[in-house]
């Protein structure tokens, strides 16, 4: 601010009104900056808000643009009015110097014409001399600026007696008197004012001098050459001249001012003053004399005024005049002189800036009082807001029933009060309602604690301590109520159910599907179906009844405690892991079928896999390896392994704490996102049972067709351990199924339950034996018709009968005995 | 019509090729080829019923091809005598000019 004020005394002083009038502007919006920021300081609660705030704001702008607007105006009306006065100067510089120019002009011209009608006069053969010396004498008298004549003659030229002939008639002390020039010796004939006439045969001005031989002013001489007529030829006879008082002329040039403070000077065709104010300067170039400095445009100028045309130009450089002057010339006529007349243009200008200054300051008073009278009206316009502000604080403090201000006029200022008085009126209403949902949900959430206890009771607790197998299982919901289920429990003394599910979200609607689909399971699992096929009838049941779509995630299975064996199906989970006993884990990744719940026709397989002493099922859901920390980040399958890694020989129990812990430091307070859920089975190395390969391995089936995949299993195993080629292993699998499916087929028929026993031997290092044992009725597989012969044309093929074919083909040995009660089939294969 | 088989074809699941191969041909489809560049395990039970179904397409003057069947697969069907039975290609598109 303090600036501006400073750059407005700067202007002022420099003359610029219109820069002026901005810097006050610039100050005056400082001022009322200043004012705003000392109000805004306050606090306003519970008083009124300052009146400045919005009124100053508007105003500062308003009147910023005002004035900008306005200075701009100004400006070039200023430089508009100085253009006119210019030339307004110009016109009367060049009147005035043609009248002077006039004037010379006028008092020349008798000097001229004059010698010229002598010089016809003399033009002659006997010309009268007196008479026309007469005239001369006549004519200096009557003439104000000639002071003398002289008529110089040629030598002889007058008469035969003079070889000089000079007569002068002059001026002296309001006198005429006549004069001999020659007669002081007075050489003429060299002398200019002869000579050059003489020699151009016209007539000639000469510089300005002092002629001492003459009047002893300064003078200036006007020569003609006059002739004779001689035997009729005219002769050069000698020169008339008029000799010129300058000091006259320095009368005329007084009168000629444009103003006060110019000064007019005559000068010669060689830029010599004729006639200065001082004498001192006579003869002096004036170039010499006004300059400051030389040289380039101003030279110019200097050129043209002096070959004679007319100039009128601003000039800088003038000594003796400070100050920036105009100059104007004009030729004289029939002389080679040049009339010029300097003025100074701040004389010219100064009135108008004196005006334009005045201008300023009244306007810059009335923006001062526009200024105040605005910030007055907006703030009457303003107040109602301020209203509504007090307003909005009295509800603020829950005091809804306040009164809001009334406002009459209809514009923007009344719609927000409206809106406000609305608002305020909503605000009431959604109190009240949110009061109203709070207490209602506290209601639920008590109720779903009730529903988290009841639903935590569904799951099996205790698995029965044996020697045999061990088995650990937890599930930590997300919310009260969660999607994730697990289960186990006993389907007849030899056989374990075992699942595991995560139904799509969580909450009290994934709860309850979770429900429906355990207790389904339940119901439905049996050791009748084969478990592909339970699935299949489960998944039809749920989706049936499935309003919102629900899908569930699953793995269910049925172990056989003793065969070791696990058949399972996975319907869309995530695969289970097998630690084994020497700590490799096995991911087994089998999926066979998609989630249930999703299509009515979906069809499901099963796997079967052999559990070795020492190993381990590990089941889990997404909600452990989805676990989420504040970073973002997953907890993952390999952190979980890793766990299991770092932590060997756990039993199921600890391994799940172990999880669980892990599972709870990665989150680190963050909230549980999803339902954690884990289970874990183990088969413990019972006493006496190796767990190194041996030589012989047995499994036992019952006569169903389901029992295929264990019998498979059990031969994978084997292969593995014995290294049986992959190929030999499928043909042995051939075979294998060929033998137990019709063995289930035709060696019982009373609809109990049996056993069929498959053993396997390793007699030698490439050599398998395979015993057979079924307790059914005499039945002997091998002497079968194969109904097989390669050449056998399609039509006679029959269907059946291809498998004994298989059999007899694919192995070394085969042989059928019937030992009391049993068909026993052995056969040896070398590989 | 292509169908492939993927995995074993055994006693346990060769209903369900069973019940694919009538619906096909009860709808007509009588030009069918089987690609069994992922079937890893044929028993008789599985062979049975390309029998079956070959038997049947015939008659109704359809076509019913197989390709692509994996090394030990083929040993299987040439012991049993089905590699003259049976149309066999190498691969899918030599097997499609056929038709």
């Amino acid at each position: 601010m303090c600036a501006n004020v400073f750059f407005f005394i700067f202007t002022f002083a420099k003359n610029e009104p219109a820069l002026t009038l901005f810097g006050i502007g610039l100050t005056g919006q400082g001022v009322m900056k200043n004012h705003k920021k000392h109000n805004s300081s306050e606090k306003p609660r519970g008083k009124l808000l300052p009146r400045g705030g919005l009124a100053m704001r508007y105003t500062r702008f308003f009147i910023l643009a005002f004035l900008l607007v306005f200075s701009i105006a100004f400006y070039y009306t200023f430089k508009f009015t100085r253009r006119i006065l210019d030339e307004d100067a110009h016109k009367r510089a060049t009147e005035i110097t043609d009248l002077a120019v006039s004037r010379i002009s006028s008092l020349l011209k008798p000097a001229e014409q004059v010698p010229y009608t002598l010089s016809l006069a003399l033009d002659n053969e006997r010309p009268n001399y007196s008479m026309i010396l007469g005239l001369a004498r006549e004519f200096v008298l009557d003439d104000t600026v000639v002071f003398g004549s002289a008529m110089a003659f040629e030598p002889y030229m007058h008469d035969k007696k003079h070889y000089r002939y000079c007569p002068y008639v002059f001026e002296s002390k309001n006198k005429i008197e006549i004069k001999d020039l020659s007669s002081a010796g007075y050489d003429y004939f060299s002398k200019d004012w002869y000579r050059i006439p003489k020699l151009l045969q016209k007539p000639v001005w000469s510089e300005p001098y002092y002629d001492k031989g003459g009047g002893d002013t300064l003078m200036c001489t006007y020569s003609v050459p006059f002739y004779h007529q001689v035997k009729g030829q005219s002769v050069f006879a000698g020169v008339i001249t008029m000799d010129i008082s300058l000091g006259k002329f320095k009368e005329i040039l007084r009168s000629a001012k444009v103003s006060e403070t110019g000064v007019s000077y005559l000068l010669s065709h060689n830029g010599k003053l004729i006639t200065p104010i001082d004498d001192r300067f006579v003869n002096m170039d004036i170039r010499e004399l006004i300059l400051r400095k030389r040289g380039g445009a101003v030279d110019s100028v200097f050129e043209k005024m002096l070959r004679g045309e007319k100039i009128f130009q601003e000039m800088n450089d003038l000594q003796y005049v400070k100050v920036p002057s105009w100059i104007s010339s004009a030729p004289v006529p029939h002389t080679n002189w040049i009339f010029a007349v300097t003025f100074p243009t701040k004389e010219l200008h100064a009135g108008l800036n004196e005006f334009f200054r005045t201008l300023a300051v009244i306007f810059c008073i009335s923006l001062l009082a526009m200024a105040v009278l605005t910030v007055l009206i907006t703030n009457k316009f303003i107040s109602p807001i301020s209203r509504l502000v007090e307003a909005a604080h009295r509800i603020g403090q829950g005091d809804f029933q306040t009164a809001l201000p009334v406002y009459r006029s209809k514009d923007e200022i009344s719609e927000l009060t409206n809106a406000f008085s609305g608002m305020k009126e909503e605000l009431v209403q959604y109190i009240q309602h949110l009061q109203e949902a709070t207490v209602a949900r506290e209601k639920i959430e008590s109720e779903l604690s009730v529903a988290h206890d009841i639903q935590m009771g569904m799951l099996p607790r205790n698995f029965p301590v044996r020697d045999d197998w061990e088995l650990a299982a937890s599930l930590d919901p997300a919310k009260a109520v969660g999607g994730d289920l697990y289960d186990f429990y006993f389907l007849d003394d030899n056989h374990l159910f075992i699942a595991i599910g995560d139904v799509a979200g969580k909450g009290v609607p994934a709860s309850l599907f979770m429900v429906v689909a355990k207790t389904l399971f339940r119901s439905r699992i049996t050791l009748h179906m084969p478990l592909n096929q339970i699935m299949y009838e489960i998944n039809k049941e749920i989706c049936k009844d499935n309003p919102n779509q629900m899908f569930i995630t699953f793995i269910a299975g049925i172990v056989d405690l003793e065969n070791a064996t696990l058949t399972y199906c996975n319907a869309g989970h995530n695969p289970p892991f097998l630690i084994r006993s020497h700590g490799n884990i096995e991911k087994l990744s089998e999926l066979h079928g998609i989630p249930l719940g999703i299509f009515e026709h979906a069809v499901f397989s099963s796997g079967t896999i052999l559990l070795l002493p020492g190993d381990t099922l590990l089941l889990y859901t997404d909600g452990v390896t989805e676990a989420i920390n504040s970073s973002g980040a997953f907890y993952t399958v390999e952190r979980m392994l890793g766990v299991i890694r770092g932590n060997p020989d756990l039993c199921p129990a600890e391994m799940l704490v172990r999880l669980k812990e892990s599972v709870r430091d990665f989150m680190k307070g963050t909230d549980q996102a999803d339902d954690i859920t884990l289970l874990a089975l183990h088969s413990k190395l019972t006493p006496g049972k190796e767990n190194k390969p041996s030589d012989m391995m047995r499994i036992r089936l019952a006569n169903q067709l389901g029992e295929l995949g264990k019998l498979v299993a059990m031969l994978e195993q084997v292969s593995e351990v014995w290294n049986i080629p992959a190929k030999v292993t499928m043909e042995l699998n051939l075979v294998l199924e060929e033998l137990f499916t019709n063995i289930v087929f035709y060696a019982f028929d009373d609809g109990h339950e049996h056993e069929i026993i498959f053993t396997f031997e390793r007699t030698a290092p490439g050599t398998i034996h395979i015993q057979i044992e079924d307790d059914g009725k005499p039945f002997n597989l091998l002497e079968k018709e194969t109904g097989v012969a390669p050449d056998l044309p399609l039509e006679e093929r029959k269907v059946g009968g291809l498998g004994i074919h298989f059999v007899k083909k694919l192995v070394n040995e085969i042989s059928y005995e019937r030992k009391g009660k049993k068909n026993v089939v052995l056969l040896i294969r070398k590989y | 019509m292509i169908i492939g088989i993927t995995g074993r074809l055994d006693t346990i699941n060769y209903g369900i090729l069973e019940k694919r191969l009538l619906e096909l041909i009860d709808q007509n489809q009588i030009r069918i080829l089987v690609n069994c560049s992922r079937m890893d395990y044929v028993s008789s039970s599985g062979l049975r019923i390309l029998l079956m179904a070959l038997k049947r397409i015939n008659m109704a003057k359809g076509r019913f091809v197989l390709c692509s069947l994996q090394e030990n697969i083929r040993e299987i069907f040439e012991i049993s005598g089905f590699t003259t039975i049976f149309e066999i290609y190498p691969n899918e598109d030599e097997a499609l000019r056929v038709f």
